[in-house]
């Protein structure tokens, strides 16, 4: 199954392809945070200490135990804060939703990849939701700008 | 589709309202939990209307082309079209899919336009009798494969 959507409109999910996927999504979300400490501008800096409980319905439906997933906690040197938590990962039209909260300013990271290809990841405005675009230093600069 | 950016925006409201009180410091569980119900709710409630715009778009553009086909002076370019009524509120009874492939190649899938409209679809049967909102649509990025299912109709 090459999509969420495909995935959540099957009747052949199995015990095996969601943990898989679950994995996956650890290792893409640990990805992700691996890209943005690199990205980060010099006086932010990530911590990946703090995590959230995953447990989807698509896991309950076949049995699979909630697991936990890790957020990254951003800091600044003059005390600002943000963090990246992740939303969801079977969410119909994404293979994946992480939210950037930094303040009042909120974006959503999607990964609009194929299920097990390599990661794409885009951002978009919440409040002003747009053409997502490919998430990069520059954009990950402006989302954390006060 | 011309309600789909209005749609968009009445969604878009809604689900940022919600989010502004997720986003409250020191929410109870049971208070997260009805304000996360609320979004699924809200996304599951808008598919519906904005595949209803991309529906009325396919029926309308199977209409038209049953009127272009059907109006062909030559009678062997014309006979096959010649059993569908355009008129009729039902189109002579038509499938989904049979509607669809009047209009999309069914065998040119090579942009997956084909198994989008019709997974789509699945997922529209399931909301509409009844199935499960226990997960999030994003509307915002389903109407872009909607605007490309749109784009690949062929009269």
């Amino acid at each position: 199954m090459n999509s969420v959507l495909e995935e959540v409109t099957s009747d052949e999910i199995t015990k095996e392809h969601v943990v898989k996927r679950v994995d996956d999504w650890v290792d893409r979300l640990n990805g992700l945070y691996d890209l943005v400490a690199n990205w980060l501008p010099p006086e932010w800096h990530a911590d990946r200490r703090r995590s959230i409980l995953m447990d989807e319905k698509m896991m309950q439906l076949v049995g699979v135990v909630p697991r936990e997933i890790p957020v990254l906690e951003l800091r600044s040197d003059d005390g600002r804060r943000a963090f990246l938590e992740p939303r969801g990962l079977w969410i119909i039209g994404t293979n994946g939703r992480v939210d950037l909260v930094a303040g009042s300013r909120h974006h959503l990271i999607f990964d609009f990849a194929k299920n097990f290809a390599t990661p794409d990841w885009q951002i978009d405005n919440f409040f002003d939701r747009k053409k997502p675009e490919k998430l990069g230093k520059t954009r990950l600069a402006a989302a954390l700008a006060p | 589709m011309k309600h789909i950016p209005q749609l968009l925006g009445h969604y878009n409201a809604i689900d940022r309202y919600i989010e502004s009180e997720l986003q409250a410091e020191a929410l109870d569980p049971g208070r997260k939990m009805q304000l996360e119900h609320r979004q699924e709710v809200n996304d599951h409630a808008y598919f519906v209307l904005c595949w209803g715009q991309l529906e009325a778009e396919l029926n309308e553009s199977c209409r038209e082309a049953i009127r272009r086909r059907g109006n062909n002076a030559d009678w062997i370019k014309r006979r096959a079209w010649d059993l569908y009524n355009p008129d009729d509120k039902r189109l002579s009874g038509l499938r989904f899919e049979e509607r669809v492939s009047l209009v999309l190649d069914k065998q040119d899938n090579s942009s997956g336009e084909w198994d989008m409209v019709m997974t789509y679809y699945a997922q529209r049967n399931r909301i509409a009798h009844g199935g499960s909102y226990e997960r999030r649509i994003d509307l915002n990025s389903v109407i872009g494969d909607f605007y490309q299912i749109q784009s690949k109709i062929a009269l």
